[in-house]
Parts: C-alpha cells; structure tokens; sequence
C-alpha cells in the first residue's frame, strides 16, 4: 500500500516569476527561452501558439508582440525557496520535485486538520497569506494513494468542472476557490484513476515505446498484465512502472535535507563597521555551522549568505564550492560578500548587524570523504586554488569553457573557480561564424582603430558591399600586453566585408580580416562608419 | 672520488684478448667520464615533460623541461604550443595576467580547458599568484613578467624546479632555458580582398641559454590544430569555397 501524498502545483511557475521579476503586465505574450529552444510560455502565448520545445524563431513568428526571457534555474529555485520554507513552517517534510511542483506527506496534515481537503485548504491559505506566489499563479494540490498518482491529480485539478475525457466523477470529489482547486483521489482509487492515461505520462520515453509496440498504450493495460511477466521482460524499470500503475507506487515523500536549524546566525551589538571585523566576528559562527553538518553528517557544496545592515540594507547572494566548504571557506564568502571589490580594511557602506549563513545544497558526507589513501591527485589543486582564491577574490581564479556564439569574445567564457558552467551549446550551428582556425588573442572589449586608403581616408562601404577603395594601412593604438607600441602597418592582405546580421539593429556592421606586415592577422569590424579591432590571429 | 672508482673497476675480468681488453677499458673510461660529468654538473638533471612533436626542433634536448622558464615574445600560440604537451597528457595549466587569450584556439591546439585555471588580472600579486601556481599546475602561461629582482626570479625557478613546474612567459626573462620567436610566416587562403585567414606556416628561431640557435617550422592546420610541416604544394586559392565557408 503506497501512502497518502499531497502534490502541490504551481502552473506556469517558471513564467509567471519571471514575468513578475521583470515587471512585465500579465497580458502580455511571455516565453521563457533555453538553448535557442522555447522553454515555457504564459497562457497568452500559449494561446498564440507558443509550445515548449519550439525554437525561437518560429515561436516569434507566432507571437511577435512577445517578449522573450533565458530561462535562469538558479532564479527559479531561488524564488520557489520561500514558498517551501512556508510550507516546512506548517508540515515537517517537504520534496521538492522542480520549482513550482512539491510533495507533502498526506497522513499527517489529514488527521491533524480533520480531513485531506482541509489540509489542502490550510496550506493553499498559508501560501497565499504569505504571498509567496506570483500574481496569476493557482495553487492545484491532487491528493492520492502515492507520487505519481498524486502529482497527476495535481494537473488535473481544475476548479469547476473535470475534463470530460477523464472517467474519474465517480471516484474524485472537486473543490475549488477562485483558480486554486483540489482533486481528491479516495485512497485505493488510484489505480482506476490512472487506467485511462497513456503510459507515456510515466516519462519512460524507452518503455513506452516498446509498451506501446506491444500493444499496451494505457496505464490500466500495464497495470492488467501479470507483475512477473513484466519484471521478466522490462527488469526493475518496468517493474516500478507496474506497481505504478496498479496504484502502488513504492516511492515515498523524500523530504529535502537541509533542515532550517542548519541555518547558522551571528548579530553584531553593536554593529561592526569593517569588513574584516565582521568577517573575524563570524569566524566561531562559521565553526558551528560545520560542527552542525558534521552532527548531521553532512558537507555542504554552495551556502547562501545574507548580511544585513545596521541600516536595513540587504544582500543575500549564493556561493559555490567545487567540493565542500570548510569554516575557512565560509569566512573567505563572508569577507568577499562583504567588501564587495573594495579592499580588506576599507570601511563598509554600512555598519553590519547580522550575518546569517544558510546551507544550499548539502551532500552526504560519505559520498566526498577521501578514500583511505588520500583524495586524488586533485586535491592538491583543489585545496592551492582555494588559497589563490583567498589571495585574488572570488573573482579571480575563473576556469575556461568555449561559449556560445558567432563572435570570438562570445566565445571565451570564463566563470569563478566552483560556480556552475552556464548549459550552452559551443557546437552550433553558428551561421555566419568565422571560418579558419580561431583566433589566439582575444580583446575582452574592442579598440577603436583606423581603416585607411592610399588617400588616407578612412575605407567606407557602400550598401551593395562595395569598398570606397581597398585597404592600405592598419593603426590600433597601443595595447598593453599585445602591441604595447600600437600598430601601424601596411596591409598585406584582405578579406571581407562579412556582413554581421545582428536582427536587432538596423545599422550595417561587416567584420574584415586584415593581414599586417609582422604577419599578425587582425579581424576588425566595421560598425557604423567607425573601425574596431577585435582579435588578433599569430 | 674517480680515482677509487677507476681501481675497482679496473679489478674486473681478466682472461680476455688484449684487443676487447683494450676497447672494454676505453668504454669503462667512457662510461666512468660520463658519470664524473654527471656528478660535477652544477645543476640537477630535471625530469622531461611531455612534448609536442612539432617542437622537438626547438628545445634544447628536445624536450621540455621540468623546472624551465620558456620565452616566447608576443607569439601566444607558440606559448599553446608548449603548454599542449603537458596539458593534453592530463596535467593541470593555468594562464595568468593574460585576459586576452584565445580559449578556443587553445582548446585547438590541445590544451585541455578541463584543467586549465585562468587568473586573468593578478594586479600586484602576480609573483605570489605564480608561486602558489607553480603549487598546483605543471604548466604556467603568463603574460610579461612585471619587473622582478633577480633574487625574486632565482627564488621563482626554484619554486618551478622543486615543483616540476614549467613557466611559459610571453615576455622575455633573462635566462630562460629557450626563448622561441617567429620570425617569419605564411597564411594560407588569404589575398587582396579576397578569401580568409586559413592554414598558417610559422618559422620559429629558438635560442637556448648558452645562445645556440635552433630552426625550425610549425604549421598551424585550418582546424586550429598543430601539424608537423610538410613540403607543401601550394594549391590554388579556390574563392567559391570561401565564398561559401564565410556564409
């Protein structure tokens, strides 16, 4: 017998926060874009014709008034969080499946407030009385027996009517206020309740498939067919999609780890003005936040730090460790939060008053103790770069990714030391890329530099991609480290004009690749009338 | 301390021809000159460090060298080169006081940006950034050096030395164990107005510390890798494909 789990869902989560961070108004067209894909859109694009999985363009074209938005998974966990520590104030155990889907124990919360359906109406009221939850968001809980039951109740909870497709009157009683609603599947139903959807809803795109050329296409199929012939056939995977479908789904609630009294909070009386005072003050605090990991057996990988001021000022800002943070590493994050990029003794814009350190993400500490003969060869990068960290700033030790895009410096991506790698997609395909090998020297922000003809005139370009006269001489000034004397050099060679199509702009801007007399190649763009040096090829 | 040496030697089998006795001595003499060479030598012997082929032409040795401190003025993709070696066999590199350089060119060449650190504007600390480097990566690329006493620079090389460390500065540093120059090159697929910067022949002249001059060529392949240079049959710049290429 599975339990009883409550799914709390959230639709268009992702969207609405976003259009709510960005100010935008709730009718207009909003998408939420990821790898040049569309990721999630509001209901007004929806209706517009804006699917997930549509690339950009062709959702532009469907909503040209739309305005279009990266999807940042960081801010969307960060703006899910509150509403979970809403939560965890009223039930002890919470997972969180995805920003804007969690799952809640249901035994506990029905025999403490009398019923199920009172349950769900305590924490729908709890989350809209702490306004938690973006204008034009419902809150849809589905209570069932287990996960997956009780999550597909959730989406199908509506406020007024079932969806007529679904045979589930009988079984499911609907309560609603406004746009939030409950659909409540009667314990041991859940196996009727899911016997009419098809078994891709399990999101075993693999098992479907050969379900599906089987001939079984429904979850009640799946569940009719004897256990053991489907353990035989599919292994484990096929066996928990059985048992899900028959309405015994094994999993549990798995409550998130870091429970709040890890949080660890130091107040300054009274208030510290400089960074290393506050920094220092903090040092016993940071070892009893380690020291209550450790009771836990825990190790934490990013930390959350929020300091707030004697004035009320604010900032909060998560920080990451490529392996697990020691007390010395929260002191470093504190120190670098707080003199931002002043220096160590500078004083502080305000007096601090609290400090507060709020585990991120936590691992077990099994899983990263070194093993019996040492941590790898590894370590001893980990553990120097972590001093030079301590030496440059956060800021300064960067790793190297290949970005993406069409332009060199789009293509140099450099993040701290420990932080994420932004997901990009080097690959391509990048029309209108530079061809040939890459260049070596990259300015990180062009240099203003002179085009000229044997006249001495600056080169123009007509708008059918004619040169006013070919090129005769490059001048950049000087550039520290790469041509500390500038240049100025006949030019030997030529390519271009590659017109750049930005799509934004309606200005003209041609990229040329020039060959100067040391041999050096230069790729130089032209943008609006004036010449810039980008990049530098040996 | 040769003395006792030759005598024990000299104790060794008798009962030989004259002639092999004669030609065992001289290589006993030999081998015995070597190891008095080996003893006298003022500095230790570094281990070698995984090498491109390309470059065994230009080092002293033919390799790379442990402990080294390589110049390569103004020329960034000769300092790739160097560090493709090690850091294609798995060793950790980092790049300092060097915000303008060229990952992807890198990454072509063979530099594994799995394992390469970026400390990209040291600002005052750039000796202190490079010693603790020197700590924890095999390879260390860096623009050129600020000004340094000598004592500050004999203190760095035996850092790099006792680490089996090597540091590839794109400045000069009097002393280096090489100092790398192209002098002189050519560029395929480019003309007057035509084409792009394609397949690149560089010439390199390498002097080491006593001042002996090494020759030699690298050709830099369209893909961005590095390839041994082959006589070449000059093809002839074919303009549609560019045309095409440049989209």
């Amino acid at each position: 017998m599975s339990e009883r789990v409550l799914a709390l869902w959230m639709p268009d989560w992702g969207v609405l926060t976003a259009a709510e961070d960005e100010g935008i108004a709730s009718d207009v067209p909003v998408v939420l874009t990821a790898r040049g894909e569309v990721f999630a859109a509001n209901a007004v694009a929806r209706a517009l014709g804006v699917r997930r999985g549509l690339r950009i363009r062709e959702a532009q074209e469907r909503a040209a008034n739309a305005v279009f938005v990266p999807y940042r998974e960081d801010a969307d966990h960060r703006r899910f969080e509150p509403l979970i520590r809403v939560l965890e104030g009223i039930v002890p155990s919470i997972q969180q499946v995805r920003p804007g889907l969690c799952l809640v124990p249901g035994r506990g919360p029905a025999r403490y407030y009398g019923s199920e359906a009172a349950a769900a109406e305590a924490l729908t009221r709890a989350l809209r009385a702490a306004e938690v939850i973006p204008t034009g968001s419902a809150v849809r809980i589905g209570a069932a027996d287990g996960v997956f039951a009780a999550q597909q109740a959730a989406y199908r909870a509506v406020p007024v009517e079932m969806p007529e497709s679904e045979s589930t009157e009988l079984l499911a009683s609907v309560t609603g206020t406004e746009a939030d609603a409950l659909l409540l599947i009667p314990a041991g139903c859940s196996a009727r309740f899911l016997a009419p959807m098809p078994v891709t809803t399990l999101g075993e795109p693999e098992l479907s498939r050969v379900l599906a050329r089987l001939g079984v296409h429904r979850l009640g199929e799946l569940a009719a067919l004897p256990a053991a012939s489907v353990r035989d056939r599919f292994g484990a995977a096929g066996e928990q999609a059985h048992r899900i479908a028959s309405g015994e789904d094994p999993r549990r609630v798995r409550p998130r780890v870091p429970p709040a009294e890890l949080a660890v909070e130091r107040e300054f009386d009274p208030p510290l003005e400089r960074a290393d005072q506050a920094a220092f003050g903090f040092r016993a605090s940071a070892d009893r936040f380690l020291a209550g990991l450790a009771e836990h057996a825990l190790v934490v990988s990013a930390v959350r730090i929020e300091i707030i001021g004697d004035r009320g000022g604010r900032s909060a800002r998560s920080w990451l460790h490529p392996r697990h943070l020691d007390a010395g590493d929260v002191v470093d994050r504190v120190r670098w939060q707080l003199q931002g990029a002043g220096a160590i003794e500078a004083a502080l814009a305000e007096p601090v008053a609290l400090i507060r350190v709020i585990p991120e993400t936590l691992a077990a500490m099994s899983t990263q103790e070194p093993g019996l003969w040492g941590g790898g060869p590894d370590t001893r990068v980990y553990n120097g770069l972590t001093r030079l960290q301590g030496m440059v700033g956060h800021d300064g030790v960067l790793t190297a990714r290949i970005g993406a895009g069409r332009e060199p410096r789009e293509r140099q991506s450099l993040v701290p030391w420990g932080e994420r790698d932004p997901r990009t997609d080097p690959a391509g395909p990048w029309p209108g890329s530079l061809p040939g090998a890459p260049p070596q020297t990259v300015l990180p922000e062009p240099m203003p530099a002179r085009v000229i003809d044997a006249a001495g005139e600056s080169v123009a370009i007509s708008d059918r991609d004619v040169l006013s006269a070919p090129p005769r001489r490059l001048q950049i000034p000087p550039l520290p480290r790469i041509a500390p004397g500038g240049v100025d050099s006949e030019v030997r060679a030529w390519a271009g004009p590659w017109p750049v199509i930005t799509g934004t702009t309606a200005d003209r801007v041609d990229r040329f690749q020039l060959l100067d007399e040391r041999g050096h190649g230069w790729l130089v763009r032209r943008d609006r009338g004036e010449w810039w040096a980008e990049a530098r090829y040996d | 301390m040769s003395l006792a040496f030759s005598s024990r030697v000299g104790a060794g089998p008798s009962g030989l021809g004259a002639d092999s006795g004669a030609a065992e001595r001289a290589g006993t003499v030999a081998a015995l000159r070597e190891r008095i060479r080996g003893m006298q030598r003022t500095e230790l012997e570094s281990q070698p460090l995984p090498t491109l082929p390309v470059l065994v032409d230009l080092l002293p040795g033919g390799v790379l060298r442990a402990g080294g401190v390589y110049a390569v003025p103004d020329a960034p993709v000769l300092a790739m080169a160097l560090a493709a070696g090690p850091s294609g066999a798995g060793s950790w590199s980092a790049v300092v006081d060097l915000p303008t350089f060229g990952i992807e060119a890198a990454e072509r060449v063979g530099i594994n940006l799995d394992r390469l650190v970026v400390v990209p504007t040291p600002g005052a600390h750039w000796l202190e950034v490079v010693a603790a480097l020197a700590d924890v990566v095999t390879v260390i690329i860096t623009g050129p050096a600020p000004h340094l006493s000598t004592s500050d620079r004999a203190r760095l090389t035996a850092r790099l030395h006792q680490r089996a460390a090597m540091l590839v500065t794109l400045g000069t540093w009097p002393g280096s164990d090489a100092e790398l120059r192209s002098t002189a090159g050519s560029w395929d697929g480019i003309g007057a107005g035509f084409g792009y910067l394609g397949a690149r022949e560089l010439r390199v002249d390498s002097t080491d510390r006593a001042g002996r001059l090494r020759r030699g060529s690298l050709t830099l392949a369209e893909s961005g890798g590095l390839t041994a240079p082959t006589p070449r049959i000059r093809a002839v710049p074919r303009p549609e494909r560019t045309l095409a290429g440049v989209g």
